[in-house]
């Protein structure tokens, strides 16, 4: 692909995503003048926290690998773990996630020098 | 106003400890796939949102057609088509200064979710600026991130493939951090309807579509409860 042409598709990608972000705004800005009635209240205030189930799902789905299952799910056990612990103990967000990142990051290490991958 | 602008700013650490990492690798996987450093960062710049910037990325590598790319980015992003009204029920009876424009351009998935646990708490009049704060933060650690990766990245962890793979649980990592914060939010069968519904995508649709399906599977258990 020639730079111009990763250029437009770069351009037309940010205008595109942008658009995806924007537009249903506007249109509930305009719509919003009553406010939402209950039940649409309640799946609108649903979505964020199901969002964060299915990212988190999501983004564990892809750290498995079929093949060797528990190599990946024992490093995610513990990096859950710690950031259940760093949560309780140090309260805020960052602090857990990096509690958890730790934890993860320290199973991995492990796993890896007791059973190197072939 | 300041204050809260500033409070949002330093709310966003926990999203930059989370995307510093991750827009490393998208620098890095960019320069791989023989982007220029300057495109790669103006695709952060312009596009924002990390997983399909990486499908970006690899698409073009692998030759696909430009309307290919275009098409299934936006795809991609269309989970994002319902973060804007849910955010702005919670930016209801607050003082509204800055235009949709302003609020939309940055609303990632992680920045999303921040606001979801994190905006309630604000009084109603600091809540757009202390968006506005947060929402500046985690752009500005993207952009950083991927000019760091794009420019530098290749020496720091070419050498630490221990270091990379852990560099890869810092998004769950933080999703599990937001999932504790906010579970209270919301009944506990809205969140199990979402986690089934996208487990069960997940074994045989791509993770974007599985995400949208969570969430929408979700939203109709608060909608009927």
């Amino acid at each position: 692909m020639s730079a111009a042409m990763l250029l437009w598709v770069i351009v037309l990608s940010g205008v595109g995503t942008l658009l995806i972000r924007l537009l249903p705004m506007l249109w509930r800005g305009k719509s919003a003048g009553a406010g939402a009635n209950g039940a649409l209240r309640r799946a609108l205030d649903a979505i964020g926290p199901s969002a964060i189930v299915a990212l988190l799902l999501a983004s564990f789905w892809s750290m498995v690998e079929p093949a060797a299952p528990l190599r990946g799910i024992l490093p995610i056990a513990a990096g859950l773990l710690g950031v259940a612990l760093g949560k309780r103990w140090l309260k805020t967000i960052a602090w857990a996630t990096l509690a958890g990142v730790a934890a993860y990051g320290l199973a991995l290490w492990a796993l890896q020098s007791w059973a190197p991958m072939g | 106003m300041k204050a809260a602008f500033f409070r949002g700013l330093a709310d966003s650490f926990s999203i930059a400890v989370g995307y510093i990492p991750v827009a490393i690798s998208f620098g890095l996987a960019a320069i791989y796939a023989g982007m220029p450093p300057f495109m790669a960062v103006l695709t952060s710049l312009l596009v924002y949102a990390g997983a399909s910037q990486f499908i970006l990325v690899s698409l073009i590598a692998g030759g696909t057609s430009a309307a290919g790319v275009v098409g299934i980015v936006l795809l991609m992003n269309l989970r994002h088509l319902f973060y804007g009204p849910a955010l702005l029920a919670k930016l209801e009876g607050a003082r509204r200064r800055l235009p949709a424009i302003a609020l939309a351009a940055g609303l990632t998935d992680e920045v999303f979710a921040a606001s979801v646990s994190k905006l309630g708490r604000q009084p109603a009049d600091q809540r757009e600026p202390w968006y506005a704060g947060l929402q500046l933060g985690a752009y500005l650690s993207w952009v950083g991130g991927t000019a760091l990766g794009a420019y530098f990245g290749h020496d720091w962890i070419q050498d630490a493939p221990v270091v990379s793979q852990t560099l890869g649980f810092v998004l769950p990592a933080l999703f599990f951090a937001l999932l504790l914060e906010i579970r209270k939010l919301v009944r506990k069968r809205v969140l199990a309807a979402a986690a089934i519904a996208a487990l069960l995508a997940l074994t045989a649709l791509p993770a974007y579509a599985a995400i949208v399906l969570g969430m929408l599977a979700g939203a109709f258990v608060a909608w009927r409860v």
